[in-house]
């Protein structure tokens, strides 16, 4: 039993990483926020689905699909919602995100109806049991290709030019800029790997769940949002550690004590984290610099 | 009073709409028109917190439902007749308001605008899963039908005079507060924090204050929405929601009452004439959202104090906060 | 109707000066930055307080106007301790600042920038104000008619419908010393007033500042332009590594031998750059 829900926690968790990792990037950066990112999960998952109708039978070309197709979007977000505010009004983008979030859920509506859809053929990567807990290859599949895309994207921020560059903008914005640092390019790279990932995860959430529809997107973005606020958001390790603690503590929640408040838990710990500790890793002191 | 009707051309306007009935005979656009009355108070309580003192509270949708379940329960548990539970339900929401704003005061920007989503979630999942008093994801239907004593609101042409007199009430008692010493340290809080500290504002107070103020209103309206449509379900109540209050605010313009009764008004009527593009509607709505905050940061408001404004703010725009980074760093 | 200066701050005890700070100390993780500061102050006088960057004496200006919150030591303003007390409650009692780089409201306008100065001074509740009494009314012309004639006194009055933001800079900064005088201060700390300034601005400044002093108000200068220090100031604290090395008239002060160490030491340092 609790195993079972350890495996549950670690896919949920799985899931929750590949989104919480894109607002971690963002906020970190930029200290704004986007309220989109859930619905280019939701349309990165759908252009996967898109990619099979040319390349049918194929999970690769579904998951290449989900990520270019919610790279793009991820581009899209940082040009029309991000660049024109760099210098503020610092919730400006927060307002367009909010109306790029309604017109991507309602151009997926149009264009696919508002049914749920299953994934188009089934994805049978076997199965096994072990001591009592029954593993599918999906899930086996669904955890391995989270890690090591994080793994990957942890090494790229910790030993690259390009992470250099990215961990000097979020430090300071305007310092990296003076030391010749192109910030535009930093923030848009961050967008696409963001969105990219959060692609991914919408594609492996849809042919986990076997749900594709116009709000997939909603109820887990907030709790990934929730998820990168407890690992200390704008920290990119703390988004991934938060995103798998919550799906475990979340499992937990629902094996032991009551399946209806597992969400409440969620947004209850976010509430928490940012009061205890109030402007997460930003960690302002008590007294205002004047 | 004179006075302040001159200073206020919608206190005009707003009770001359009393005479549509004399012209218009149909339910459907007085339904249309009393939901917009109802989201006019909801954007303008919540540009109280939004456009005038700065904070960013995302989740306004939590005290629209809280004076909505509020106010049903007072009536069908307790029998409460409805001017009683419609008062009631407004002083209990603004309670809610003041217990969430001393948590509140601790966060600023994207943390309180995330806390608050987060805040607006718990509610939703609370209405969701105390089936035992709120009936659950089903509801609460049955709510009665306001009785005003001499009146009883049955019509939906009814229930239209009485948005009127709710919207110009809410309205009136807003813009004298927003008008006066209390209004203008408000806009000092959202201008600079530390000047207004310095000037002898108590910070904390007034964000108490405010927010109880702004869930008040959100707690009338709730009430309101609920003995109007007699039944109530938690999905009226979550994120989208919040979000559509937001958009209205913005449409009309940051800290500008006025703006805000615009605002809900056009993102209330305007999917409702091009009935045709029904399949487009969320999506016109979306992009007016993006346009707007790009192309009129002023929202309607703001545009008609200062027509093309916008066209020169791109060259030399000092009225930005010199970076926000900086606020965050020190 | 109108509180004005309250007789309530009269002075408890002839022999207390105005302000009393003692043994005030502050350190920031660790790093003291003021260490058993002692500073009185007599009603009326005008005070200069210098040192060399990193002396201390922001901090010691933080600490009275009650930005910063003391580690230790106390501050007696009319016999009343104010350490502990909130900003606006030492707003009330009289004290106020100025910023150095400037804090206006800067979306209102210069009227409405000085009518804030008045907030604190005005006693309409949140109710009387929605249910548009006419106490209400009152307040918000006396506030319209008194910020009117303290803008024409700064000769700010044209400028009153303008944003703040939108003002030039040496007009700011007289907007927020008209802010700051809005409130009725019994002492008043100016953070750097000449900051940005040239001569002839500095020059007037000066004459601000001996007029606000004639109106009855004790006034504590930070200022890093010596000249003008020396010459407004009647008499002159100075600070270095968090504690007060000299004080005295200007005259004293300029040929105390520890004082022309600290700082043409600092001065030949600073040059040397």
């Amino acid at each position: 039993m609790l195993e079972q829900q350890l495996l549950n926690g670690m896919i949920l968790g799985s899931l929750y990483a590949l989104l919480s990792v894109g607002f971690s990037l963002i906020v970190g950066i930029l200290k704004m926020i986007t309220f989109a990112h859930g619905d280019v999960f939701m349309a990165g998952a759908f252009s996967g689905l898109v990619a099979l109708l040319v390349f049918p039978h194929s999970f690769l070309a579904a998951l290449a699909g989900a990520v270019a197709g919610a790279a793009i979007l991820g581009a899209i977000t940082e040009w029309a919602a991000f660049r024109p505010f760099r210098s503020g009004p610092e919730m400006a983008p927060a307002l367009v995100t909010i109306g790029f979030s309604i017109v991507l859920q309602a151009l997926v509506l149009l264009v696919a109806g508002a049914d749920t859809k299953p994934f188009p053929f089934e994805l049978d990567f076997g199965r096994w049991t072990v001591s009592g807990i029954t593993v599918s290859g999906l899930e086996l599949a669904t955890i391995g290709t989270a890690l090591a895309v994080l793994a990957g994207l942890g090494l790229a921020i910790a030993g690259t030019r390009w992470g250099l560059a990215l961990r000097a903008t979020a430090a300071h914005y305007q310092a990296a800029q003076i030391m010749g640092i192109n910030t535009d390019r930093v923030v848009l790279a961050a967008f696409v790997l963001g969105s990219g990932l959060a692609g991914l995860g919408g594609l492996l959430f849809g042919a986990y769940y076997g749900a594709f529809y116009p709000l997939m997107g909603v109820v887990i973005s907030m709790k990934a949002l929730a998820a990168a606020t407890l690992g200390g958001i704008g920290n990119v390790g703390g988004a991934i550690i938060g995103a798998y603690l919550l799906g475990i503590i979340e499992n937990l929640v629902a094996g032991y004590l009551s399946a209806n408040y597992r969400d409440v838990i969620a947004f209850a710990i976010l509430i928490l984290v940012l009061l205890i500790r109030p402007a997460g890793i930003l960690g302002r002191g008590e007294e205002e610099k004047v | 009073m004179p006075g302040a009707v001159r200073r206020n051309p919608a206190l005009v306007a707003l009770p001359l709409a009393a005479i549509l009935p004399f012209f218009v005979d149909n339910n459907y656009v007085f339904h249309i028109l009393v939901v917009a009355g109802i989201y006019m108070v909801l954007s303008m309580s919540l540009n109280l917190l939004i456009g005038y003192t700065g904070l960013f509270s995302f989740g306004h949708a939590a005290f629209y439902g809280t004076g909505a379940y509020a106010s049903a329960l007072l009536s069908l548990g307790c029998g409460l007749p409805f001017p009683a539970a419609f008062l009631a339900s407004g002083l209990l929401t603004a309670v809610f308001g003041v217990t969430v704003a001393f948590p509140a005061l601790r966060l600023k920007t994207i943390f309180l605008a995330i806390a608050t989503l987060g805040l607006n979630e718990i509610v939703r999942l609370f209405l969701t899963n105390l089936d035992d008093v709120t009936g659950g994801p089903a509801g609460l239907p049955g709510i009665p039908l306001p009785d005003l004593w001499l009146v009883r609101l049955e019509q939906p042409q009814d229930f239209y005079l009485a948005a009127i007199v709710f919207v110009t009430a809410a309205y009136w008692a807003l813009s004298n507060l927003l008008l006066k010493r209390h209004g203008r340290a408000l806009k000092a809080i959202r201008d600079d924090e530390i000047a207004a500290k310095a000037v002898g504002v108590n910070i904390t107070s007034y964000k108490v204050a405010v927010f109880g103020i702004s869930a008040f209103f959100a707690g009338l309206a709730g009430s309101f929405f609920a003995h109007y449509i007699t039944y109530i379900s938690p999905d009226s109540f979550g994120l989208s929601e919040s979000f559509a209050i937001i958009a209205m605010v913005a449409l009309g313009g940051m800290g500008d009452l006025r703006g805000s009764l615009i605002g809900a008004f056009l993102l209330c009527v305007i999917p409702e004439v091009f009935r045709s593009l029904h399949d487009f509607r969320e999506l016109i709505y979306g992009f007016t959202i993006m346009l707007i905050v790009r192309m009129l940061p002023g929202g309607i408001a703001g545009w008609t104090r200062n027509p093309g404004g916008w066209l020169r703010r791109r060259r030399n725009d000092d009225s930005r906060p010199a970076d926000p980074r900086r606020e965050a760093e020190s | 109707m109108i509180p004005g200066r309250r007789t309530r701050g009269e002075r408890r005890n002839r022999n207390m000066r105005m302000v009393e700070v003692r043994k005030a100390s502050k350190s920031f993780g660790g790093l003291s930055a003021l260490k058993d500061v002692d500073l009185g102050m007599e009603d009326g006088e005008i005070r200069g307080l210098i040192g060399p960057n990193g002396a201390g004496k922001t901090t010691l200006f933080n600490l009275m106007a009650g930005n910063y919150r003391a580690d230790s030591g106390s501050f007696l303003f009319d016999g009343q301790e104010m350490f502990g007390l909130g900003i606006d409650e030492r707003v009330s009692l009289g004290i106020v600042r100025t910023f150095q780089n400037i804090r206006l409201f800067g979306s209102m306008t210069v009227l409405d920038n000085v009518k804030m100065g008045f907030h604190c001074r005005a006693s309409t509740g949140w109710l009387s104000a929605a249910f548009n009494l006419r106490r209400s009314a009152r307040e918000e012309a006396w506030m319209a008619s008194e910020g009117e004639r303290l803008l024409d006194e700064l000769d700010l009055l044209p400028h009153r419908g303008e944003q703040a933001k939108n003002l030039s800079y040496g007009n700011q900064r007289r907007l927020e010393i008209a802010r700051a005088l809005a409130t009725r201060p019994r002492l008043l700390m100016l953070d750097e007033p000449a900051a940005g300034m040239n001569e002839s601005e500095g020059r007037q400044l000066l004459d601000r500042i001996r007029a606000i002093r004639r109106s009855g108000i004790t006034i504590l200068v930070v200022e890093h332009d010596m000249n003008l220090l020396m010459t407004v100031s009647d008499r002159v604290t100075v600070l270095a590594h968090g504690q007060k090395i000299a004080e005295g008239t200007p005259a004293e002060v300029q040929t105390d031998g520890r004082v022309i160490a600290e700082y043409l030491g600092r001065e030949a340092d600073a040059s040397g750059h």
